[in-house]
C-alpha cells in the first residue's frame, strides 16, 4: 500500500462525525473555508480552529491520524516565526514586539485549520463515499447544461482506479530510483533530475493509459458507460443542523467585522 | 442492419458524448492528477509534482476532444476536495487549464512560439486572475491581501533587525563600516518588501507570465517524447456499438479467420469455431495462443470481420452476451460492490445479497471495491455476469486467484447453466469431459527458441562482492503506517540469511508480507525494527510481479544499455574510460547469457511477458548485481512460461548472482533450490 493512498483511508472507529452524510461534510467544509479566506479575522479564525477541533474530538479520531510534516516544512515555519517575532511590532509584552509574530501565526492557523477540515472529512467519510458525495452534489447542475452524468461517471471511474495508480506509481517511482543515472548524465544533476522526471512520467502515463483501455473494455463488457446513477441522499435532522450551522458561520464572516478588526485603516 | 430512429438520435447524441475509450482516458487522467497532488503534498514538493499533472493532461488533450479535457479537470478538481480544500482543487483545475494548452498546441503541430503563445492567451489569465480562489480572493478582498501583506512586510523587517543588531555588535568592537553595510541591507530589504506591496497588482501577473511560459516549454518537451511513445505502444481497441444492444442475437456464432489480430498484429494460427446455444466449450492453449482474443471476438471487441452471427451481439444486455476477462481488478468497474452490480443494469431490481450468495461470496453491499481480494473481485465480476442470464457467457481465467476449494464451486455453477453457452479458457485440465475442447496452439511471430549459448562458453561477470554472505537479516519487523491509525503489522523476528550463488524459494499466501519481504532484501525499503547487514558494495535488485512498469526506454538495446549504466546515446561513448569499457563487455556477456542478441532492435512493448522479464534480468545482471529478489514472477504463467522462467533463472545463476523467489504458488519446483522457505505469521521457518 502507498504512501498516498493513506490520504484516502477512513479511520475505522465510529462517531458521530462518522455517521453525517458526506454531502454535508463537504459542504460544511468548503462554507468555513470560503468564510476564512474571505475574512480572516483572529475572533474567525479562531472559532474556526476551536470548531475544527471540537469535531476532531467528538470524531473520535487519535492524534496519531495526523500526519507528519516533512523536517524541511518545520524547519521553514520555525525560520518563518524568527523573522516574523523579529519584525518587533506592536503589542509588545517584555519589551519583544508580538505583533508580527501573532500574524504570521494567524496565516499559518488558517492553512492548517483548511488543511484539518479536510483531513476530518477524508478520515471519517473515505474516498468513495465523497465520491458519491459529490456526484450528488452536483445532480443540480444538470438543470444548467452541466454535463453532470458523465463528470460523475468520470468521478467514479476515477475513484475506482485512484489506489491502483498510486501504486503504480509508487512501483515506477522505486524502479527509476534504484536505477543507475544514465552514463551520459552523471555529474550533470540539472538535466539527470530533468532526465529522471521524464523516464517517471513516461513509465507512470504508459501504464496508466494500458489501465484505461482495460477499464473501457471492462465498461462496454457491462453495456453501459455510464454509471449508476447515486442513491438518493438521506438527509437526517443532524446534517440540515451541521449545514444550518455552516451557512451561519460563513454569512457571519462576510457580515461581522471580527476582532481585531481587519479593516485596513 | 436497420436502424430505429430513437437510435438514430442516440447515435447522434453519442457524437457530442464521451464514448467508451474517453470516458476511460479522462477516468485516468483525473485519478493520475488528484494522485499526484497528494504525492506532492506529501513530500511538500508541490510544484514539481503540479507540473507533472499539467503534463499528464496534456498528454490527454492531445489524444482525446477537449470535452474530454473539460470533463477530466472537473472530476479531478472535485475529488481534490479531500486532499486539503481549496488549494489542491485550485491546483487540479490550473493542470487542466495548462494541459489543455499544451496538447493543443501539441495536437496541431504548432512550434515552440505558438504553443507557448496560446499558454500565454489562455493559461496565464487563468493563472494570474482566476486560479478558482485565491488570487481574486487576494485582488477583491481587502483583508486577506492585508494579512498577507503585513506578513510579507514583517519578515523583511525581522531580517532587517537581525542583520543590523548582529551589525551593531560589530560597531562596537569598531568595526563600523560592517554596521553600516548591515544598516544599508536591512533597509534594502525594506524598500524591497514596500515595493512589492506597491506594486502587487503588477508583480503577481508578472510572476505568473514567467511562470507560464516555463510551463509551456516543460511540458511541450516532455509530452511529445511520450506521445511519440504512446501511439506506437497503445491501439485503439474497436467496440461493439452499444446502441444496438436492444434485441440480443448472438448465437450461433462462427469464427473463421486465417489469423486473429490483436492491436493490428496477427496473434492466432488458423481458426475455425462455432458455438451453438446451450454449448459448453473450453478453449484450451498455451500462454500467447490467443484464446483471449477468440475470446473478446465472441464478445464483439475486435475482429468483427472474422465473426459471422445472426443478430446483435448485446454485450452487457440481459439475455445477451456476457463477458469476464483475466485480470480481477481490470473487470470491476464500481466503487463499491452494490455500484458495481447494478452497472449497466440500473433498472433491475437487485438482490445484492443472493445474487453475492449464489458466487459464494457474503459482502456487504457498501464495501469499497478497493478493498476486495482478487478472488473476489473475480467472483464479483461473474456475480454480474450471471445477474444478465446471458445466452453465451465468456469467461477468461476466471479461477485463477481462488483456492481449490472456490474453485470447485465456481466449475460446478457453471456446469449447471443449462440454458447458456459457455466459452471458458483454462490452462488447467478441469472440464467435464462433456465440453467441447477448442484448441489453441502456439502462435509465435519468430522461433520461440532463444538462441542462447551452451554454458560452457560464459564467463561469469564479475561481482563486487567479495563476502560469501551476502545479506543477514535478524529480528526483523515491519509495521505499515507505523504510529498511525491504519498500523499494520506484517514481518516480525524474521531471520534470514543469504549466501553467494543460492537459490532461495520462500513461499506465502497472500498478505503474509511477501511484498514486503522483497521489497526489504531488495534495499528499497527499511525496516522499522531488527538488523539486516548487507556485504560492502552489494548491488541488489528487485523484479515486481508486472515487469513491464521497470522497463523506461523505446527499445530493447536503449533499455539494457540504460540499465547497465552506458550511454544509450552512441556518440557519447567515450572509448578512453575503463568503467564504460568493462561495463560495455558486461552487458556483452550478459546479452549472450539470456540469449537476448536477436532482440536488441525490437520495441519493449512488441515483446513477450518473459521476453520483458529476460530484458529487465539481463541489463540488472549487466550492472554487477549479486542478488535479486523476484516478487510473484509466476503469476498468470503456463506450463511453458514456467519452464522458461526456470531457464532464465538457470542464466542469472550461470552469471554469479544470487536469487530470492518469493510466490504465492507452492506447486512450482525449479531445477536448483538451495533453500524452500515458508512466510507465515509474519516469520520464517525451512520446509523439510
Amino acid at each position: 500500500m502507498s504512501r498516498a493512498s493513506s490520504f484516502f483511508r477512513p479511520v475505522p472507529v465510529d462517531s458521530p462525525i462518522h455517521r453525517l452524510r458526506p454531502e454535508t461534510k463537504v459542504v460544511s467544509g468548503i462554507l468555513v473555508s470560503i468564510g476564512l479566506v474571505f475574512n480572516p479575522a483572529w475572533s474567525h479564525v479562531g472559532v474556526a480552529a476551536a470548531l475544527a477541533g471540537a469535531v476532531f474530538v467528538m470524531a473520535n479520531l487519535p492524534v496519531s491520524v495526523l500526519p507528519r510534516l516533512p523536517a524541511l516544512v518545520l524547519y521553514g515555519l520555525f525560520g518563518g516565526a524568527i523573522g516574523a517575532a523579529a519584525s518587533g511590532d506592536d503589542p509588545t509584552v517584555f519589551g519583544i514586539g508580538l505583533g508580527g509574530l501573532l500574524d504570521y501565526l494567524r496565516l499559518i492557523v488558517l492553512g492548517f485549520v483548511m488543511i484539518l477540515w479536510a483531513g476530518i472529512l477524508s478520515w471519517t467519510t473515505g474516498l468513495t463515499a465523497v465520491g458519491f458525495a459529490i456526484r450528488r452534489i452536483m445532480r443540480p447542475l444538470r438543470h444548467v447544461g452541466v454535463p453532470v452524468d458523465e463528470i460523475g461517471t468520470v468521478v467514479t471511474l476515477a475513484v475506482r482506479a485512484l489506489p491502483l495508480v498510486a501504486d503504480e506509481i509508487q512501483v515506477v517511482n522505486e524502479s527509476v530510483n534504484t536505477r543507475p543515472p544514465p552514463a551520459d548524465l552523471t555529474g550533470k544533476p540539472f538535466r539527470e533530475a530533468f532526465a529522471f522526471i521524464g523516464d517517471t512520467a513516461t513509465a507512470v502515463v504508459i501504464g496508466s493509459h494500458r489501465r484505461a483501455r482495460d477499464l473501457a473494455v471492462a465498461m462496454v463488457s457491462r453495456g453501459s458507460i455510464s454509471a449508476p446513477a447515486p442513491n438518493p441522499p438521506d438527509f437526517r435532522k443532524i446534517d440540515r443542523l451541521v449545514l444550518f450551522v455552516a451557512i451561519a458561520l460563513c454569512v457571519a464572516a462576510f457580515v461581522l467585522p471580527g476582532v481585531p478588526s481587519t479593516d485596513p485603516n | 442492419m436497420t436502424r430505429s430512429s430513437s437510435s438514430a438520435k442516440a447515435a447522434k447524441r453519442s457524437d457530442k458524448h464521451l464514448d467508451a475509450a474517453e470516458i476511460a482516458d479522462a477516468a485516468i487522467t483525473a485519478a493520475l492528477v488528484v494522485a499526484l497532488l497528494a504525492t506532492g503534498r506529501l513530500l511538500a514538493a508541490g510544484s514539481i509534482f503540479q507540473v507533472i499533472a499539467s503534463f499528464v493532461v496534456a498528454v490527454l488533450a492531445a489524444r482525446r476532444r477537449t470535452r474530454a479535457v473539460v470533463i477530466a479537470t472537473a472530476a479531478a478538481a472535485a475529488i481534490a476536495i479531500i486532499l486539503g480544500g481549496l488549494g489542491p482543487v485550485s491546483q487540479a483545475a490550473l493542470a487542466g487549464v495548462f494541459g489543455w494548452c499544451g496538447g493543443q498546441s501539441i495536437k496541431r503541430g504548432w512550434g515552440l512560439f505558438r504553443s507557448i503563445g496560446l499558454t500565454l492567451l489562455v493559461g496565464w489569465p487563468a493563472m494570474a486572475g482566476s486560479i478558482l480562489f485565491f488570487y481574486p480572493a487576494i485582488a477583491i478582498n481587502k483583508k486577506l491581501r492585508t494579512l498577507l501583506f503585513e506578513n510579507v512586510e514583517n519578515q523583511a523587517d525581522g531580517l532587517g533587525n537581525i542583520v543590523t543588531s548582529l551589525g551593531s555588535l560589530f560597531g562596537t568592537v569598531g568595526l563600523g563600516f560592517i554596521e553600516d553595510a548591515t544598516q544599508s541591507v536591512a533597509n534594502g530589504l525594506a524598500d524591497i518588501a514596500s515595493f512589492l506591496i506597491d506594486n502587487w497588482i503588477l508583480l503577481i501577473p508578472a510572476t505568473e507570465f514567467v511562470y507560464s511560459v516555463i510551463y509551456a516549454v516543460v511540458i511541450r518537451s516532455v509530452a511529445k517524447g511520450v506521445l511519440n511513445r504512446l501511439d506506437r505502444t497503445l491501439v485503439e481497441p474497436t467496440f461493439v456499438d452499444l446502441s444496438h444492444s436492444d434485441n440480443p442475437n448472438p448465437l450461433p456464432v462462427t469464427v473463421r479467420s486465417e489469423s486473429l489480430h490483436r492491436s493490428g498484429v496477427s496473434v492466432t494460427a488458423p481458426v475455425d469455431v462455432q458455438i451453438v446455444a446451450g454449448q459448453h466449450a473450453i478453449v484450451e492453449g498455451p500462454n500467447g495462443a490467443g484464446k483471449s482474443t477468440l475470446l473478446d471476438a465472441l464478445a464483439g471487441i475486435g475482429n468483427a470481420d472474422a465473426v459471422d452471427r445472426p443478430g446483435a451481439v448485446g454485450l452487457g444486455s440481459v439475455g445477451g452476451t456476457a463477458r469476464v476477462g483475466q485480470r480481477p481488478e481490470a473487470q470491476v468497474v464500481g466503487t463499491t460492490v452494490e455500484e458495481d452490480l447494478r452497472w449497466g443494469l440500473d433498472q433491475e431490481p437487485l438482490d445484492a445479497s443472493a445474487v453475492l450468495a449464489d458466487v459464494g461470496l457474503d459482502l456487504p453491499s457498501d464495501r469499497p471495491t478497493s478493498e476486495l481480494s482478487g478472488g473476489e473481485l473475480q467472483r464479483l465480476a461473474l456475480a454480474s455476469a450471471l445477474r444478465r442470464r446471458p445466452q453465451l457467457l465468456l469467461v477468461d481465467e476466471v479461477t485463477s486467484m481462488l483456492d481449490p476449494i472456490e474453485q470447485k464451486r465456481i466449475n460446478t455453477r457453471l456446469n449447471a447453466l443449462a440454458d447458456t453457452a459457455v466459452v471458458r479458457t483454462t490452462h488447467r485440465d478441469d472440464a467435464p469431459p462433456t465440453d467441447t475442447r477448442i484448441p489453441m496452439e502456439r502462435f509465435r511471430r519468430d522461433s520461440a527458441h532463444h538462441d542462447q549459448a551452451e554454458p560452457d562458453d560464459l564467463r561469469t561477470i564479475v561481482s563486487s562482492v567479495n563476502e560469501r554472505r551476502l545479506v543477514r537479516m535478524q529480528g526483523v519487523g515491519y509495521t505499515h503506517h507505523a504510529g498511525r491509525p491504519w498500523e499494520h503489522r506484517v514481518l516480525e523476528n524474521l531471520d534470514l540469511s543469504i549466501h553467494r550463488y543460492e537459490m532461495i524459494v520462500v513461499e506465502g499466501r497472500n498478505g503474509s508480507g511477501k511484498t514486503t519481504l522483497a521489497r526489504i532484501l531488495a534495499g528499497s525499503l527499511t525496516p522499522t525494527s531488527g538488523e539486516i547487514v548487507a556485504a560492502k558494495g552489494l548491488r541488489r535488485a528487485l523484479a515486481y510481479q508486472h515487469v513491464r512498469l521497470q522497463l523506461l526506454r523505446p527499445t530493447v538495446n536503449d533499455e539494457i544499455r540504460s540499465l547497465s549504466g552506458l550511454p544509450t546515446d552512441l556518440t557519447q561513448i567515450d572509448p578512453t574510460s575503463a568503467k564504460q569499457a568493462t561495463r560495455a563487455a558486461n552487458l556483452e556477456t550478459s546479452v549472450e547469457l539470456f540469449g537476448i542478441g536477436r532482440l536488441l532492435d525490437r520495441r519493449i512493448d512488441e515483446l513477450s511477458g518473459g521476453e520483458q522479464r529476460r530484458v529487465l534480468l539481463a541489463g540488472l545482471v549487466a550492472r554487477g548485481v549479486s542478488l535479486l529478489v523476484l516478487d510473484e514472477p509466476l503469476a498468470g504463467l503456463d506450463a511453458a512460461g514456467r519452464s522458461d522462467l526456470a531457464d532464465t533463472l538457470d542464466q542469472v545463476r550461470l552469471a554469479g548472482t544470487s536469487i530470492v523467489v518469493v510466490s504465492h504458488d507452492v506447486e512450482w519446483s525449479p531445477s536448483h533450490v538451495d533453500q524452500r522457505l515458508v512466510l507465515e505469521n509474519g516469520s520464517v521457518r525451512a520446509l523439510p
